[in-house]
């Protein structure tokens, strides 16, 4: 009974962040809310496992990325390729929103540069962001100024 | 242009600790439902190989190895599902990206050397055994019938030979080189 008042307490802290994680991956709602909902039964498979070697952030971040890599697994086409094309885009431009934009510009990116600008926007550390990917904190310092480069030339194109 | 406030900004559906309650029922029960029905359907063909065992009454040494074929192929394919299980444990969910696909990479590699052994032996087994199994029948009808019964068979293991089996085997080797080529090319994400 501990252990599910334990996981009904880690559900409700992290769900908002591990659902904008899983947003920043796909683009996609129902798909990001999949996801979210599969990370969270994987984290009650595991809660037991956790040994607080490492911040329950970490952890919980670590089992949503692997998760989202997994789907290369699945048939379902990553998100990139369901992008709408140049033309679509343009014509629908107007009714965008700058978060639509943010979240098709995040897509358009490689799978692990989206994992890295999500958990940056999510406001986590840095040395974090490398202990989940596995990369060096200079690594993921140079990459974040590249993906952030790259995001505002693509809002500057898009005439932000 | 403030992306760190877009992205704040975003709504996110609200956490929903009944729906996820739903979930991990419903884990729970298609995890037992799995394990039933293995069990049971394991139950059923050792039932059914033993009626035929007894109902046929076998005199030949040919129509017991037939079975005991038959049966091979089906522990091959246990067999190949019970060594995929411990491999499958090996893949931790809190390990770092980087390790997770590097494992991934291997789990995927392994099964798809696995997959193409256990259809060819499945396949050796499963028709050699039914050829072997025959052949006490086929020895009490007349020589047309038991050759008509033995053009069918051939015909139709040569069907599962020459047809069926490259088919699955490409099937599933196409399914899983793509995966493979996906998780190789995040990998090379991985040098900047």
């Amino acid at each position: 009974m501990a252990e599910i008042k334990n996981f009904d307490k880690v559900y409700l802290d992290f769900w908002d962040r591990v659902f904008r994680l899983c947003m920043g991956y796909t683009g996609n709602e129902a798909w990001a809310k999949d996801l979210s909902q599969e990370t969270f039964v994987l984290v009650w498979q595991n809660l037991d496992k956790f040994r607080e070697e490492s911040q329950l952030s970490t952890w919980i971040y670590r089992i949503a990325t692997n998760h989202c890599l997994r789907q290369v697994e699945k048939d379902k086409k990553q998100n990139s390729a369901e992008l709408p094309t140049q033309h679509e885009e343009e014509s629908s431009s107007e009714s965008n929103t700058e978060l639509e934009l943010l979240h098709r510009f995040i897509s358009e990116l490689p799978e692990t540069d989206r994992i890295i600008i999500t958990l940056e926007l999510e406001e986590v550390k840095q040395s974090e962001i490398a202990q989940i990917l596995g990369l060096s904190e200079g690594n993921i310092r140079v990459r974040i100024h590249r993906i952030k480069e790259r995001l505002t030339q693509r809002f500057k194109e898009n005439g932000y | 242009m403030d992306i760190k406030n877009i992205w704040k900004a975003q709504a996110v559906p609200q956490a929903d600790l009944q729906e996820i309650k739903a979930q991990l029922s419903a884990f729970k029960t298609k995890r037992i439902r799995k394990i039933v029905f293995t069990n049971v359907s394991l139950i059923f063909t050792c039932i059914a190989v033993v009626s035929v065992g007894l109902l046929s009454q076998p005199r030949f040494v040919s129509t017991w190895t037939g079975i005991g074929l038959i049966l091979a192929a089906m522990i091959v394919f246990l067999a190949v599902y019970n060594k995929m299980t411990p491999v499958y444990k090996s893949l931790e969910t809190d390990m770092s990206n980087q390790e997770f696909l590097q494992i991934l990479q291997k789990i995927k590699e392994k099964e798809k050397f696995m997959h193409k052994q256990m259809m060819n032996l499945y396949f050796v087994f499963l028709s050699s055994g039914l050829a072997l199994y025959l052949f006490e029948y086929t020895s009490r009808m007349t020589q047309t019938w038991a050759v008509v019964a033995y053009l069918i068979t051939l015909s139709w293991i040569a069907l599962n030979w020459f047809v069926l089996r490259p088919m699955q085997i490409k099937k599933e080797e196409s399914r899983l080189n793509k995966v493979i080529e996906k998780i190789t090319s995040i990998q090379e994400q991985w040098v900047v």
